[in-house]
Formats: structure tokens, sequence, C-alpha cells
């Protein structure tokens, strides 16, 4: 079975919904020449890790609690946290941990979970990160994280490891247009004064909520997907299926595009 | 003169804004300041509406296989919407 983004998982010509990065491990794995069914295990690993970063991050900034653990508190919710993370292991190791291939994706999923920790870490301790901090906290956080999805599932197809790290590269600058789409929505909705166009308004000696801050976000989004467009044609592999995953890192910028006119 | 820096230009001078709009290059070269084509090109990207979201990547759109039937989703796909941590 091919996996295609062209029909049930895709609503409209431009918006994909979000879930649509959960079949990033199968369409990596298929457009390197692998069985797209062999990659479900790591996508449910994947799962598994997003949700646990998710809650871990939620606790430690002090986020609004997600309404199933709004009356637990957040001891019980780190305890959930630590779950899922074990069972993001217990998912891998199914995959039969004697096969070398497993091993390298096991020991990825930890050092990108320490990377994410990092991170997070600076994010946390760093209130007033420069411009190019809040750029490496990004990477360490959502760039990372995405990248592992691309990497592993083309490593599932047995491509050699400069491949594979093509399609890293694709999946580092998936993760950080997500992470900006994020921030311009937050921005727009005015819920929060994320880190990342804070940093450059800091830097470029504008106010902090100069809207120029969203043309600098916006501009980004087009770099890096100029990136990930570039990463993928380097990658060797299945055409059709390298087209499904360009066609989800274009579909997911036009709807933070839309930025105020300066001409 | 950084990525950055131009697009502060931008944002805080309307004329160079028009110019930088109508050429970029042209004008990039006329105030002295020099960046790469991929930031060019995300710049001017940034600064207008795109047409199609498949405008720009002229190679993938022949590969679609646009007409298979539909995939069968995960379970967790269709369970699931994410948002980044």
């Amino acid at each position: 079975m091919r996996l295609s983004l062209s029909s049930g998982n895709v609503q409209a010509d431009d918006a994909p919904p979000r879930h649509s990065w959960l079949s990033l491990p199968g369409l990596c794995c298929q457009a390197a020449g692998g069985d797209p069914q062999e990659a479900d295990r790591v996508a449910a690993a994947w799962v598994l890790l997003y949700t646990a970063a998710h809650l871990f991050d939620c606790v430690q900034d002090d986020d609004p609690a997600d309404p199933w653990w709004q009356a637990l508190g957040p001891g019980p919710a780190i305890n959930v946290a630590s779950g899922l993370l074990t069972s993001a292991w217990l998912v891998l190791a199914e995959l039969g941990v004697h096969r070398p291939v497993v091993q390298q994706l096991i020991q990825d999923f930890q050092q990108t979970v320490l990377r994410m920790a990092s991170g997070q870490h600076l994010d946390l301790t760093d209130p007033q990160p420069s411009l190019q901090a809040a750029w490496a906290i990004a990477e360490a956080k959502s760039g990372a994280f995405f990248a592992l999805a691309c990497r592993s599932g083309a490593q599932l197809a047995g491509t050699p490891q400069p491949v594979a790290d093509h399609y890293a590269g694709y999946g580092l600058n998936l993760g950080l247009i997500v992470q900006i789409g994020d921030d311009l929505q937050d921005i727009r909705a005015g819920r929060s004064t994320p880190p990342l166009p804070v940093a450059y308004c800091r830097e470029m000696a504008l106010g902090a909520d100069d809207d120029g801050a969203q043309l600098y976000l916006a501009t980004k989004l087009a770099q890096f997907r100029a990136r990930a467009l570039d990463s993928l044609e380097a990658a060797s592999g299945d055409q059709p299926a390298k087209g499904q995953l360009a066609k989800l890192v274009c579909s997911l910028v036009p709807e933070f595009e839309a930025i105020p006119n300066y001409g | 003169m950084t990525l950055e820096q131009i697009v502060r230009r931008i944002t805080t001078d309307s004329a160079f804004a028009a110019a930088f709009r109508a050429d970029p290059e042209a004008t990039l070269r006329q105030e002295g300041m020099q960046l790469g084509q991929g930031e060019v090109r995300a710049i001017s990207a940034a600064l207008r509406q795109p047409k199609s979201p498949n405008a720009e990547i002229p190679w993938y759109e022949s590969q679609l296989d646009r007409g298979k039937p539909q995939a069968e989703i995960p379970w967790y796909e269709a369970q699931l919407g994410v948002r980044p941590t």
C-alpha cells in the first residue's frame, strides 16, 4: 500500500490538517524506497514522544492544562508524560532490538530527546535570548523533532546515511516552518508573544509588538520552505513520494504568509 | 548586511520597501547592500501573496500520484491533532 496525501489526508488545496505530520515517517520510508507500513511503529513512537514532550512543556511553561489533567494537576501529568516516554522506547523495541537499524533508531530517538531537553533548558533559563539563541532553541526543539521523524523513516528503508540526512534536513526545515506558523498564529490571535519575534524586535531595536516581526517570520518561512525542497531534491528516492512530501511543506506555508503590506 | 537588517529596513522605510518590491537586486546594489540569491527570493516571496502553493516548485507537481485511491489512514492519524511543543 502506498501512502498519499492527495485525497483523504488533505482537506483543501492549501490547508492540510496537522495530523498529516504523522505520515512523515511512512512517507519518508516510502520516498527512500521502503514499505511505508514498516514505519507504523516508528510513527507511533514519534507520536508518543510528541505527546510526552507536549505535556512536559505545558507543565514547565505553566500553560493552561488540557481538560483531561485539569483536575489532576501537574504532578500526575508529569507522571503520565514519563509513562508515554517509556512507552515510546517499548514500541521501538518491539521492532526487534537485535536488528542493527532498530538499535540505530532507538539511539537516534534518545539523542533527539537529549537535544530537545537541551533546547528546553535554554528556553526555560534564558528569559531574554538573543535572536541567534532563539533560533537555536527552535531548531533544538521543533526542528530536531521533525528531523527525527523523517530520518527514522528513511533509515528504516535501509537508505545510506547521507541520503537519510537529506530527509532529516527536510524534516528540520519543516519543523521550523511549523514552529514559525504557530508563532504567527499566536501573534495574530493575541494569545502570547513568542520568543522569536520578541528576540527579533529586541535585536533590531523595534518595539516589542512591532508588526515588522511578522514580515521577518514570513521571510524565514519562505527561506525554510526553499531549504526543505532543496533537501528533498538532493535526496535520492521515489519521485512521487518525494512529491507528496513537497506538497506537504508547500501546503503548510500559505496560510501563514499573509503579512501586512509594506509596499 | 544581514537578512534581518534588510527586513527591518523594509518595515521602517516605505520608499526602500517600494523600490525593493519593484527590483530587489537593483535596490540592494544601489544601496551598497549584498544578500544571497536565496535570501532575496525569500524576502520577495514574503512580500507578496502567493498565487498558488505550487507555483514555485515545478519539479514536484508532475510527480504527484493524483487519482490513486484514498490511502488507509492509521488510527492515530484520525484521532490526533497535534501542535508543536
